[in-house]
């Protein structure tokens, strides 16, 4: 992935979490990814177009998923309903926006596409060989994961 | 020797004597070593077995044979002839030895003898200390002697031999002993203990320092480990530490590694590059660590090609090293005369390349052995990176470059590293620099 864009996410995601959740926000080691890999439970996944083609994708457990729903909304929340769904969608829209944001001040342009949300036990992504860059996040709430595959279209 | 030993026993009262044959306390294994009676307790003997092609292990003491795998345990082999410095005879190279393997605490030893005898049964009382003129043996690994049928068996202390002051005592016997016996061996096997010795600093590169040997560096591996032989102490050859795997790597990487080209390296690669008439020349620098590699490149076909569009796509996997690399900025007293033209001076007085120059790099947080998304290229150059990689990424690596390589591209690895001979590749040499084409 290009050295440029790995920044911006970082940033992003670390800016927001701290933000939405209060609390420390702690950021493990980046690497790079490139089979299939299992999801935790909850994911959200973002397209991105453009000068780039490529998705983000935040993973969470559904534990961590409805704690960080909880926090948002400042209640308690039962049960991983629309409420729920549509706040883990929203953080993710967030989380890409101001990614997308850093990014055109640096002169690049991307376009994002309206967030998708997946839930299920067992799940696994698996994008044909396509690498990814991994940023984990810890939270008072538990581990986010933030994978992002982007490459420039030739 | 018996003699002694038949009158050491007469001291003894007759009548006790009787005694004490008449109770059998204590079995001990029994076997010879040249020619001569030894036993050792059953109670540390685990079985008996025979074997033979025991896997060397290099620069340990000379009475250890090797490592054997018995039913899937790793265990020493000990000569016991060599340990005691008793003249062996040649051996033979499938040959099957004796062995007796014996437990000592957590741990299991195989020891190789000349015959293995039988099973004695005596009575503990029996069993005389050893007397000093025993002379073939170290008196302090004989627990004792003990007579049956006429015969007297020297029982040896195992535990003192191999067990926790093994360490301690090794030493003594490796000093003293390996001049005379292991000496001549090693002569005849000049051949295979070199390379044994390569073998083993190829094992212990990969562990170490994540270097693989493989027919793309091989030549270079074998030429190094001849100076690193006579440079070091006969038994320092091996590599125990990082810091040694490091120095023998020494001299492995190419010039100018992690630092701009010089002008006579930039020539050389330059008078390498085929003619090339294409708008678009699409250039791959796999492992541009910091980035000096890239800028270097990029001014090189800068003046090569000037009326082309360069592109340069610059991967690394350390994520530390190329962070920065599109912000590469140096001090003006590092900047070689070269790349002044290419360079702006900064507000904070360091210099950096200009814009034209940083057009031409995408630099690409990327590890190679993952998929490579890039378009086919006219010159890759990767320098002392498939060396790192395991056997199974290097030719998943060169049939990756083979494959995005045009007809009419070259390679340059690094210069100790070679395509594999007799692969469809060309060597063109040119100064210091091998670059590769397809045939």
């Amino acid at each position: 992935m290009r050295v440029e864009y790995i920044n911006p996410f970082v940033e992003a995601a670390y800016n927001i979490l701290t933000e939405v959740l209060g609390g420390e926000i702690r950021r493990g080691e980046l690497y790079l990814k490139s089979t299939s890999m299992p999801v935790m439970g909850v994911a959200a996944l973002v397209g991105l177009a453009g000068d780039v083609e490529g998705r983000v994708i935040f993973d969470m457990s559904l534990v961590t998923a409805m704690k960080i729903a909880s926090r948002m909304n400042n209640e308690e929340l039962k049960e991983f309903d629309d409420l729920a769904k549509a706040t883990i969608t929203e953080l993710a829209n967030l989380i890409t926006a101001q990614a997308v944001t850093k990014l055109h001040d640096l002169g690049f342009r991307f376009d994002l596409t309206p967030p998708a949300l997946f839930t299920g036990e067992n799940m696994e992504i698996s994008d044909h060989e396509v690498e990814a860059l991994i940023v984990p996040m810890e939270t008072d709430q538990g581990k986010v994961e933030v994978n992002v595959a982007i490459r420039d279209r030739m | 020797m018996s003699d002694t030993a038949v009158k050491e026993a007469d001291i003894q009262g007759a009548e006790a004597r009787a005694e004490k044959i008449a109770v059998v306390d204590f079995k001990m294994v029994t076997f010879s070593l040249a020619g001569k009676d030894y036993a050792i307790d059953i109670m540390q003997v685990k079985e008996i077995a025979k074997a033979g092609r025991f896997t060397y292990v290099p620069n340990t003491s000379p009475f250890v044979l090797g490592v054997y795998n018995l039913r899937g345990d790793i265990i020493p082999i000990i000569d016991l002839r060599i340990f005691f410095n008793i003249p062996t005879k040649a051996r033979e190279e499938d040959a099957l030895e004796n062995m007796i393997i014996i437990h000592i605490g957590e741990q299991t030893f195989g020891i190789v003898v000349d015959v293995i005898d039988k099973v004695v049964g005596i009575s503990k009382n029996s069993i005389q200390p050893p007397h000093p003129i025993f002379g073939d043996i170290n008196i302090k690994y004989i627990h004792g002697v003990v007579e049956n049928q006429g015969r007297l068996y020297i029982l040896l202390d195992v535990e003192r031999i191999f067990g926790v002051k093994a360490k301690e005592i090794e030493e003594i016997p490796a000093g003293d002993m390996a001049p005379k016996i292991a000496e001549p061996k090693r002569e005849e096997k000049k051949q295979t203990r070199d390379e044994l010795d390569i073998s083993f600093i190829g094992d212990t590169l990969a562990a170490l320092a994540k270097f693989y040997v493989s027919p793309v560096n091989e030549k270079w591996v074998t030429d190094r480990y001849r100076s690193w032989r006579d440079m070091r102490p006969a038994d320092e050859v091996q590599l125990a530490s990082e810091a040694d795997a490091r120095q023998y790597l020494d001299g492995f990487y190419s010039p100018d590694t992690g630092t701009f080209w010089s002008q006579e390296y930039s020539n050389a690669f330059a008078s390498l590059l085929p003619d090339n008439q294409a708008k678009q020349i699409n250039v791959w620098n796999i492992g541009c660590g910091k980035g000096y590699e890239a800028y270097s490149l990029a001014v090189t076909l800068r003046d090569k090609y000037p009326n082309a569009r360069v592109r340069i796509y610059a991967n690394d996997s350390d994520l530390l090293a190329i962070s920065n690399a599109p912000m590469l900025s140096v001090e003006e007293a590092s900047v070689p005369p070269l790349y002044r033209p290419y360079m702006t001076k900064g507000v904070n007085g360091a210099w950096a390349f200009n814009q034209a120059i940083k057009d031409m790099i995408l630099f690409e947080y990327h590890d190679c052995n993952n998929q490579n998304a890039v378009p086919n290229m006219d010159i890759i150059v990767s320098r002392d990176v498939i060396s790192f990689l395991s056997l199974k990424q290097q030719s998943k690596m060169i049939a990756e470059m083979t494959d995005k390589l045009k007809d009419n591209g070259i390679i340059v690895l690094g210069r100790n590293e070679a395509m594999p001979q007799h692969s469809g590749w060309l060597r063109n040499v040119q100064g210091d620099i091998v670059s590769f084409s397809k045939e």
